[in-house]
């Protein structure tokens, strides 16, 4: 009697959780999934959006396992990634840590302000940034002259171009991972940390210990969704450098950008692209495993 | 809570305004179809122009729709840089493609061995061809078949900021040493000697083309062998490649390199630019006293590049005829009004037809375009190369620009590519 | 507590480094033609001249459409992504993990690749040149389930076993006690929602030619087409297009406040 109650309420769990996941699964399933297996199946096909797909096998993978031009984009892929994910999710945990233990009414002024750039276009930020980067009559070198430094090229710096990209990544992302951090800080109960503090804990461990596990699950969020982006980025350096100078910022994205789309060979980049997914799919579930069995618990 | 229920109040208030906005504006358009009837044939076209030059169409499509009831063109704007990289392979992809695009000697080659073309040779008339400047006609033509309708030849030539000059004692370069030496001079803490493009893109192979010329190099020989691993080319990439090296011109760029603000607003001395900012020049900084001479040369033999904008017709296209009406009412046909009004009021440009030419030979002695006129004779046409070389040339100057590569070592490279390329 | 007015003056001085680029965004809208380009703190003399060219039906008509196009895609975003990432979170059924993977799997493809085909899928349902090409395709994001999954594991497990120890459906429970309790996700992905389908640009440039329906960001790229740019105008036109965000960003600080204050309901 108790048994058939307890599977009928399963099924109806059953029931309601396929409901609720049934529209976004399906939406997804059109306007994504499809695509994918579109794309995954041109990627045995010459292309060029125009005359018939010829079928050649995996001459597009073997072509990409030599193309040089496409991994030294991939390394700098990783560079980028490399640099911009700790930056990123350092500076906003800090800012959000910070932020969530001040009482004054600043606050609330500081979190808006640290959200603005984000409502601000890559195409906008660009043409913005390029006021700052300007060799001669830019804002950054004024700041530098002032500061007795020498002029610097920025944008036109095969060395800077990359890291340049990136201050204006974490520019704009800075203010939004920090309010991710930040409404989970503020989800943990008042009580734990009083308890903390009787127990004469200090600053470190109260973070280390409480603060940290706790926002776990947002933390792993963070990480996996930034470094999905940072293999992503385009726009950006589309508008500010196309992969100059001197190809210093040609990321992944940007090189499939234009096999696909400059040099018209759709197979091609798709092959590429799935390469750039497939990589991403291990990368970003490494870095779930990683996280999770460091807390000894399913993700 | 009650917070989140007015915000929510308030987005289900824009959301339905926004609905009604809409189905106002279904209805109308719905209405407008009807009225034309189901025997309308629409011809789709793209245009990225701004300014004047949007005006100019936007005017001749009216003219065009309101003298037409069987056929309509389809009048879409989008912008420049998306036309040919994203929009219109994608289109094609789809079978959305427009009826009319625009196609430039960077793409021309490329969308015609694709076969995205139509041939347009049955619509020109003898006279027609006959009135085309020959190296216009030829650069459209492959294998005897005509892809497209030029309409313009616009050429580079070495802008200059009057008072700067001036000021730095120094006459319009016209020699290569000349212009180095200006350069040097002109460039301070604020102002650039010279602004000549940056990226990796079909423009700035556009420019480097006529220095290329001038240095005697080639991409490729009378029979077709590469020649890019050369001297010559060695030469013109040396003297390109010291402007960016000794920072004499900008490594990066706030706006276009075509765009005269660079001179315009005073960030740089001097710029390689087309005639179609000349108007720009004129109209839109009155302050500043903004000149143009041929670009320098190394022996006084100065060499200019001719391209532009050209119409062309989709091959996929169903109403072929209908979109080639259009087009030669305005640039092909005997009456040379709209011919006229493209390259002397819509914007400045070279004509493509030597009766528009003759007819006005005032307005083409005006101002700074008498300087164009006066070296018009030698331009010669923009290559239309395939994507491989174009590719393999782009990398060569970025490498040496920035990349701290050798002219010799750069060029070895390229030469290497467009071999490798050709043997596939 | 005595470090209080340290923290604050640091964090001042770092939003006030993060602020100055749109300061000099809104500052250039004022300056003249003359002086866009040149390194100041204050226009010269002010004008309003590049106000007025932006404020043209073209303009306002992009900005309405724009409006509309990503408040409908954040609510029912919203609404659509909060029951799946519930259902992911905390029910339990067979094939959940595989289904995960799935969903999170999507987030990973580069967005150029999937252009063609999505277009061709769109032209096949027959939602080109409309809104409805604008806004369906943009709901179907995994980010927001990805989010409200996580946010959904860390929620107090207290609340809902209270709530089912009284008989309450899983659907009762969700619509009356989960949902009024997840303000603390639904403002941030409010945020992201709306700014990500704003500040589309690639997609509504392709799937829509119909001016009728044109975007703030595509109109925004048009202008900066051809040989001459009018910079003073682009960059009025571009500060003036980031005003309603900003009021959005106004409208939604009270609620970045609050978390769900579980001890309180306690």
């Amino acid at each position: 009697m108790k048994k058939s109650n307890i599977s009928k309420r399963k099924r109806r769990e059953y029931l309601t959780a396929y409901a609720f996941i049934l529209p976004d699964f399906l939406g997804l399933f059109v306007f994504v999934i499809i695509p994918i297996i579109y794309a995954f199946y041109i990627s045995f096909f010459e292309w060029d959006f125009i005359n018939d797909k010829v079928f050649i096998g995996a001459a597009n993978y073997i072509r990409m396992w030599k193309d040089t031009n496409w991994w030294s984009a991939m390394l700098r892929t990783l560079k980028l990634t490399a640099l911009y994910v700790p930056l990123l999710f350092g500076l906003s945990l800090f800012f959000a840590v910070l932020i969530s233990t001040v009482k004054s009414r600043a606050g609330s002024f500081v979190k808006t302000s640290f959200l603005m750039p984000f409502a601000i276009t890559s195409v906008i930020a660009s043409t913005l940034w390029m006021f700052l980067y300007n060799e001669k009559r830019g804002y950054l070198n004024a700041v530098f002259k002032a500061l007795g430094l020498s002029n610097q090229k920025f944008l036109g710096s095969g060395r800077q171009a990359l890291i340049c990209v990136i201050v204006v990544l974490l520019w704009i992302n800075l203010g939004y991972n920090m309010i991710l951090f930040l409404s989970a800080i503020k989800d943990i109960p008042e009580s734990y940390y009083e308890a903390a503090t009787l127990d004469g804990a200090d600053r470190w461990h109260i973070f280390r210990y409480i603060t940290f596990p706790l926002i776990r699950q947002t933390s792993i969020f963070i990480l996996v969704t930034t470094t999905i982006a940072s293999f992503q980025v385009l726009d950006l350096i589309m508008v500010m450098t196309k992969g100059g100078p001197a190809k210093a910022t040609e990321v992944g994205a940007l090189y499939i950008y234009d096999r696909s789309f400059n040099m018209m060979e759709m197979g091609y980049g798709s092959a590429l692209s799935v390469f750039l997914f497939l990589s991403l799919l291990v990368f970003s579930f490494v870095q779930m495993r990683i996280t999770s069995e460091e807390q000894g618990e399913n993700v | 809570m009650k917070k989140l229920t007015a915000l929510l109040m308030v987005l289900v208030l824009v959301l339905s305004l926004s609905a009604c906005a809409d189905k106002g504006a279904q209805e109308e358009t719905s209405e407008k179809t009807e009225d034309k009837g189901s025997d309308t044939t629409t011809v789709k076209f793209w245009s990225f122009h701004a300014g004047g030059e949007a005006e100019f169409l936007e005017k001749v499509v009216k003219e065009y729709n309101d003298t037409h009831d069987d056929v309509q063109i389809e009048h879409t704007v989008v912008n420049q840089s998306d036309y040919t990289t994203t929009l219109i392979p994608t289109a094609y992809a789809n079978g959305e493609a427009p009826d009319i695009l625009y196609v430039e000697p960077a793409t021309f080659t490329k969308y015609a061995e694709k076969g995205m073309l139509a041939d347009l040779s049955p619509y020109y008339t003898d006279e027609l061809k006959e009135d085309i400047l020959p190296s216009a006609l030829e650069a459209v033509t492959i294998d005897d078949k005509i892809y497209a309708l030029p309409m313009e030849m616009e050429t580079l030539g070495l802008f200059y900021n009057i008072d700067m000059l001036k000021d730095a004692g120094i006459d319009p370069p016209s020699t290569w040493e000349e212009l180095y030496e200006a350069a040097k001079k002109l460039t301070t803490d604020d102002v650039y000697g010279l602004v000549l493009p940056v990226e990796e893109a079909a423009y700035t192979l556009f420019n480097w083309w006529p220095f290329m010329w001038m240095a005697g190099a080639d991409v490729f020989d009378d029979d077709g062998n590469c020649i890019v691993d050369s001297k010559e080319m060695v030469t013109a990439l040396d003297y390109w490649g010291r402007f960016y090296q000794e920072g004499l011109s900008p490594a990066s760029l706030q706006i276009g390199p075509w765009d005269i603000g660079n001179v315009g607003t005073g960030a740089a001395a001097m710029q390689v630019s087309g005639t179609y900012v000349i108007n720009a020049a004129e109209n839109d900084y009155p302050d500043v006293n903004i000149g143009v001479v041929p670009l320098p040369s190394p022996d006084n033999n100065p060499i200019t590049v001719a391209g532009g904008q050209k119409l062309a017709i989709n091959a996929q296209s169903q109403c072929k005829d209908e979109a080639a009406d259009f087009i030669f009412s305005l640039y092909g046909s005997d009456d040379i009004t709209k011919a006229t009004e493209w390259t002397t009021e819509a914007k400045f440009a070279y004509p493509a037809r030597q009766s528009v030419i003759d007819n006005n030979s005032d307005t083409f002695e005006e101002g700074l375009r008498a300087v164009f006129t006066d070296f018009y004779q030698t331009a010669v046409p923009e290559p239309s190369y395939s994507a491989e070389v174009t590719d393999a040339m782009g990398k060569m100057l970025q490498q040496v620009m920035f990349g701290g590569v050798s002219s010799e070592e750069a060029a070895k490279e390229a030469q290497k590519t467009i071999e490798d390329a050709a043997k596939n | 507590m005595k470090k209080e007015p340290v923290k604050i003056i640091l964090l001042i001085i770092f939003s006030l480094i993060l602020l100055f680029p749109i300061y000099i965004l809104f500052m250039s809208a004022f300056k003249g033609p003359g002086e866009l380009f040149v390194v100041s703190l204050w226009p010269k003399s002010i004008t309003f001249d590049n106000l007025k060219t932006v404020l043209n039906p073209k303009f306002l008509n992009s900005i309405k459409n724009s409006l509309f196009v990503s408040t409908t895609v954040t609510v029912i975003a919203m609404i659509l992504h909060s029951m799946c990432g519930y259902a992911l979170a905390r029910l339990s059924f067979p094939g959940k993990k595989l289904i995960f993977t799935t969903i999170i799997s999507t987030l990973m493809i580069p967005t150029t690749t999937i252009l063609v085909p999505l277009f061709m899928v769109c032209k096949g349902l027959g939602i080109e040149n409309s809104y409805a090409g604008l806004i369906i395709p943009a709901f179907f994001n995994a980010y927001g389930i990805f989010l409200f999954r996580q946010f959904y594991l860390d929620f107090p497990k207290e609340l809902e076993e209270a709530a089912e120890v009284e008989g309450c459906g899983k659907v009762r429970l969700f619509v009356q006690i989960v949902l009024p309790l997840s303000k603390p996700m639904i403002v941030p992905l409010t945020i992201a929602f709306f700014l990500g389908t704003w500040n589309n640009y690639l997609w509504p440039l392709i799937i829509n030619k119909k001016e009728e329906y044109q975007t703030i960001q595509v109109y925004l790229a048009n202008m900066v087409s051809g040989y001459s740019t009018p910079w003073n105008e682009v960059i009025a036109t571009a500060a003036s297009s980031a005003v309603p965000v900003f009021l959005l960003f106004l409208l939604l600080q009270k609620q970045l406040k609050e978390g769900i204050k579980v001890t309180g309901i306690k």
